[in-house]
C-alpha cells in the first residue's frame, strides 16, 4: 500500500501531484490561500499583496519550490490577463495634457531613469559584471513596478498629487526601460555569442518588433475598441464586458505575435484616456474581477523571484537596491521645490517609485529572455534583489500614500 | 439684552461666495486636492479669497465688496480663470453645479481643521452630505433693522432664488427628479430653516444671546438658515442658491438680490409679516422640485401661478431700479430664463439624455465652468 506523505506530493513540483495538475484547481487553491493571507495581513494593517507576495515567496522558487516553472506556465493565460488589467487601468490614468503641462514631471522622470541606469550600471561593474551585463541589467531595474503602483494606489484608494505623479512616473520608467532592456539585450546576447555588425543589426531587428509591434497591436484594439463602443452603448455592463473582450483579445493577439502585453495594454490605456474626445469609451475599474486576477499575479511574481543568501550575489543585490533608491530620490527632491509637491512630499513620492517585481523580468525581457537567463549570476542578483523589493516595495508605497495623506485606508484605519 | 453688534455696511454693496467641486480627470469623480489648491492660490492677482470647505473635494470662491454687477462679473471671472489654470497644474478640474452627479458621500474625507473636525463629530454623516455646492449672496445693510427688515421681505422670493440656480438634478448616481436636489442635504440640519420672525435687530440679537446661553449655538455660523444676517460684515446672506454652472448667472443673481433690495429700501410702506412663511415651505418645496415650473402661491392674494411666471412679473416690476443700479442687462438673462423655464439642471438633463453618463455630465460641467462666455447663459 502506498503510504502518502506531503513532501512526496510536492516532490516535483505541483506538477506531481494529480489534483493540482488541472490549472483550475491550482487556480482555485491559489486564490483562496492568497486571499486568506492577503486579509490576514491587512488586518494588522499591512498591505493584501504583501500577503499575496510573501506565499508566493514561500511557494516559489525561494521557498520550497512547488509553484515551480511549469505550474507558473499553466497560470500564464490568467496572469496575463490580470497585469493587463492592472496597466489599461493605469494607461487610463495617464492624462497627456496634464503631463504636457507639468513640464517637470518629464524632469524628474529623465532625471531619475537617467541616474537610475548610471548608479545601477556603477553597483554592478564594480562587482565585476561585464558592461554589457551590468548596462542590461540597469535598464531592466529602471523600472517601477507599474503594477504595484497600480494595485497599491487601488487598495488604499489613493488620490493626490504624490499618487498622480508615482503612475505617471512608473508607466513613464518602465516604457524606458522596456525600450532600453529590449535594445541593450542583443548586446548581452552578441557579447556572449560573438558574431560581426549584420548579427547586432539582425538581433536589433527583435527589440524594433516587439516595441512597434506592440504599439501597433495596441493602437488597432483601441481602434476597434472605441467602434464597438458606439454599438454597445454606455452603460456600466455593456461597457465592462466590452472591455473585457479586448483586454483578452489584446493578450491573446500579444501571445500569439509574441509582443509585450505591457507596451500594448499601456498603449490601449493611453488612447482611451487622451484619443477619445468623444467619450465613447468610459473609464474602466474592474474592480473584484481584477483583484482575483490579482492574487493569482502576484503569488506567481513571488514565485518568480528567488532569494539567494550567497554573500557575493546579496551583497551585489543590495547595492543595487541601494543604488536605485538613492538614483530615484535624488532627482525628485531636486527639482520637487518646482512642482507643487514641494520638498516635505518630494521624499515620499521617492520612496513610492521603490517597487520592483517578478514581472519586470517576465513582462521587460520576455519571450527573449534566454540570453538573460544564461548568466546564472546576473539573473540571481536580479531575482535576490526582486524578492527584497517584492516584499518591502509595497510597504514603502503604503507608507507614502499615507503620510501623504492621500489614502482613503488611512481615514478607514 | 445681548451685545450682539451689527458692523453697518454701505447700502447694496454685493459679494458673492462659491462653493465649488473639485474633480479628477480621471473618471471626474470628485478628488481630495482642495489643500493642494489652496496651497497654489495663496496669492491671488486679483480681489478675493479662495478658503476650504467641509471636505476636502470643496473649495470656497470669495469675491471683493462690489458696488455694480460689472465689477463683480470682472472679478468673478478673474478668480475663476486663476483658479482653473492652477488647478490644471494638479490635474484637477474645478466645476459648477449643486451636486456632483455620482459621488459618493462615504468617500468623502473631512477637511482637516478644528471647526470641520468639531461638525463631523457633531453630525455625523450629514457632514459628509454636506458636499453639495452652494453659492451665498452678501448684499450690504445699513443697520441691523434693515437687515432683520430685508431678511423678511426677501424671503417672499426665496423660491425664486431656488428656481433660477437649480442645479443640481442628480445625486448619488441618480435622477432626483428635483431641480435642486441640494436643498434636502441642508433641511437634515437641526438649524437650518428660516429666522425667526423678529422685527428689530435688538429682539434678533436676544434670540442669539439665549440661543448661546442654552449651548445650542456658538457662533452665527451654526445656524443653517436659508437667509441670515452676518453681524460682523453688515449684510444679510442668501444661502439658498445652487452654485450655478457659470460665473455669469452667479453674477446675474447677486445682481437679481441687489436689485430687490434695492426696491425694498425706497418701498418703505412694505413691512414684514409673519404670514410670508405660511406658504414658505410649500413655495420652496416646490421650486426645489419643479425648478421655474413649479407652483407658487402668494400668501396675500392665494393666487398661484408658476414661479417662472412670478419671476418675470417681478422683474417687471425691477427695471427701473435695474436702471439705476445698472443691472438691466443680468436681469435680461434672468427674465428669459424665468419665461422659457429653462435653469442650469435642465441643461444638465439634456447633456444625459445625449450621453448616458454621469461621468460625461460632471465633465461637461467642468468645460461650462471653464469656458463660459459672457452672456450669462450657460453653452450646452
Amino acid at each position: 500500500m502506498h503510504s502518502f506523505v506531503l513532501s512526496d506530493l510536492f516532490a516535483s513540483g505541483l506538477d506531481g501531484a494529480p489534483w493540482f495538475s488541472s490549472p483550475l484547481i491550482l487556480f482555485a487553491a491559489l486564490l483562496l490561500a492568497g486571499y486568506a493571507c492577503g486579509e490576514g495581513l491587512r488586518r494588522l494593517g499591512l498591505p493584501r499583496l504583501t500577503g499575496y507576495i510573501v506565499l508566493g515567496l514561500v511557494l516559489g522558487d525561494s521557498g520550497f519550490g512547488w509553484l515551480d516553472v511549469a505550474s507558473r506556465a499553466s497560470l500564464r493565460l490568467f496572469v496575463d490577463v490580470g497585469l493587463a488589467l492592472l496597466l489599461l487601468e493605469l494607461g487610463q490614468r495617464l492624462d497627456l495634457q496634464w503631463m504636457r503641462r507639468e513640464r517637470w514631471l518629464w524632469v524628474i522622470a529623465v532625471g531619475e531613469i537617467g541616474l537610475t541606469w548610471l548608479l545601477g550600471f556603477t553597483a554592478l561593474t564594480l562587482f565585476d559584471f561585464s558592461h554589457a551585463e551590468a548596462a542590461f541589467l540597469a535598464a531592466v531595474v529602471v523600472s517601477t513596478s507599474p503594477v504595484v503602483v497600480m494595485y497599491m494606489t487601488r487598495e488604499e484608494g489613493a488620490d493626490g498629487q504624490v499618487s498622480n505623479r508615482v503612475l505617471a512616473l512608473s508607466a513613464i520608467n518602465s516604457l524606458a526601460a522596456f525600450v532600453g532592456a529590449t535594445i541593450l539585450l542583443p548586446l548581452l546576447r552578441y557579447e556572449r555569442e560573438g558574431g560581426g555588425m549584420t548579427e547586432i543589426a539582425r538581433m536589433l531587428q527583435h527589440p524594433a518588433y516587439l516595441l512597434l509591434g506592440s504599439i501597433f497591436l495596441g493602437i488597432a484594439v483601441f481602434v476597434l475598441f472605441r467602434f464597438c463602443a458606439r454599438w454597445f452603448g454606455k452603460s456600466t455592463n455593456a461597457q465592462f464586458v466590452l472591455a473585457m473582450g479586448m483586454v483578452i483579445l489584446a493578450v491573446g493577439i500579444a501571445h500569439a505575435l509574441e509582443l509585450s502585453v505591457l507596451c500594448t495594454m499601456l498603449t490601449i490605456g493611453l488612447l482611451v484616456k487622451n484619443a477619445d474626445p468623444s467619450r465613447r469609451i468610459r473609464h474602466i475599474e474592474f474592480g473584484v474581477t481584477s483583484e482575483v486576477l490579482c492574487v493569482i499575479l502576484f503569488i506567481v511574481a513571488g514565485a518568480s523571484a528567488h532569494f539567494t543568501g550567497a554573500p557575493g550575489i546579496l551583497a551585489a543585490a543590495t547595492a543595487l537596491i541601494v543604488a536605485r533608491l538613492v538614483a530615484k530620490l535624488i532627482p525628485v527632491y531636486a527639482i520637487a521645490p518646482l512642482t507643487p509637491l514641494g520638498l516635505s512630499r518630494a521624499g515620499l513620492l521617492g520612496i513610492a517609485l521603490a517597487p520592483l517585481s517578478g514581472f519586470t523580468a517576465l513582462v521587460l525581457v520576455d519571450p527573449s529572455a534566454e540570453a538573460f537567463a544564461s548568466s546564472g549570476r546576473l539573473i540571481a542578483v536580479f531575482l535576490t534583489a526582486v524578492a527584497i523589493l517584492e516584499v518591502v516595495g509595497p510597504l514603502l508605497v503604503q507608507f507614502a500614500f499615507r503620510r501623504a495623506r492621500e489614502s482613503h485606508a488611512l481615514e478607514e484605519a | 439684552m445681548s451685545s450682539l453688534i451689527f458692523a453697518a455696511s454701505k447700502p447694496l454693496t454685493l459679494g458673492v461666495e462659491l462653493e465649488l467641486q473639485c474633480l479628477n480627470t480621471r473618471d471626474y469623480d470628485l478628488t481630495t486636492t482642495a489643500q493642494d489648491l489652496l496651497k497654489q492660490l495663496a496669492k491671488l492677482p486679483c480681489e478675493g479669497e479662495i478658503k476650504p470647505e467641509i471636505t476636502q473635494s470643496m473649495i470656497e470662491l470669495n469675491t471683493g465688496i462690489h458696488e455694480r454687477h460689472e465689477t463683480l462679473l470682472a472679478n468673478l471671472v478673474a478668480l475663476r480663470d486663476v483658479m482653473v489654470e492652477k488647478a490644471e497644474l494638479l490635474n484637477v478640474r474645478v466645476a459648477g453645479g449643486g451636486t456632483h452627479p455620482f459621488q459618493m458621500w462615504s468617500d468623502r474625507r473631512i477637511f482637516e481643521g478644528e471647526r470641520y473636525e468639531m461638525l463631523w463629530k457633531k453630525f455625523g454623516y450629514l457632514a459628509k452630505q454636506f458636499t453639495v455646492f452652494g453659492q451665498h449672496v452678501h448684499v450690504g445693510c445699513a443697520s441691523g433693522d434693515e437687515a432683520v427688515r430685508l431678511i423678511h421681505l426677501m424671503s417672499e422670493h426665496i423660491p425664486a432664488f431656488v428656481a433660477l440656480a437649480a442645479a443640481s438634478p442628480f445625486y448619488q448616481n441618480q435622477d432626483t427628479q428635483f431641480a435642486s436636489s441640494r436643498l434636502t442635504a441642508i433641511n437634515a440640519f437641526p438649524l437650518s430653516g428660516t429666522m425667526p420672525f423678529v422685527t428689530t435687530w435688538s429682539e434678533f440679537a436676544d434670540y442669539y444671546g439665549s440661543m448661546q446661553r442654552m449651548g445650542i449655538i456658538e457662533s452665527m455660523k451654526d445656524f443653517y438658515w436659508d437667509i441670515r444676517p452676518k453681524p460682523e460684515f453688515g449684510t444679510i446672506e442668501l444661502r439658498i442658491c445652487d452654485t450655478p454652472l457659470t460665473v455669469e448667472k452667479a453674477a446675474a443673481l447677486a445682481a437679481y438680490a441687489q436689485t430687490l433690495a434695492h426696491a425694498m429700501r425706497n418701498d418703505r410702506s412694505s413691512a414684514p409679516v409673519e404670514n410670508v412663511y405660511a406658504a414658505y415651505r410649500h413655495n420652496r418645496f416646490n421650486a426645489a422640485r419643479y425648478g421655474l415650473g413649479g407652483e407658487w402661491i402668494d400668501v396675500k392674494t392665494g393666487e398661484r401661478c408658476e414661479i417662472g411666471q412670478m419671476i418675470c412679473r417681478t422683474i417687471d416690476s425691477l427695471w427701473k431700479n435695474a436702471e439705476t443700479l445698472g443691472t438691466t442687462e443680468p436681469l435680461q438673462v434672468l427674465y428669459r430664463a424665468a419665461a422659457a423655464r429653462r435653469n442650469d439642471a435642465d441643461l444638465l438633463r439634456e447633456v444625459y439624455a445625449q450621453t448616458h453618463s454621469f461621468a460625461d455630465v460632471a465633465h461637461r460641467q467642468a468645460d461650462i465652468w471653464a469656458t463660459s462666455g459672457s452672456t450669462g447663459e450657460a453653452r450646452a
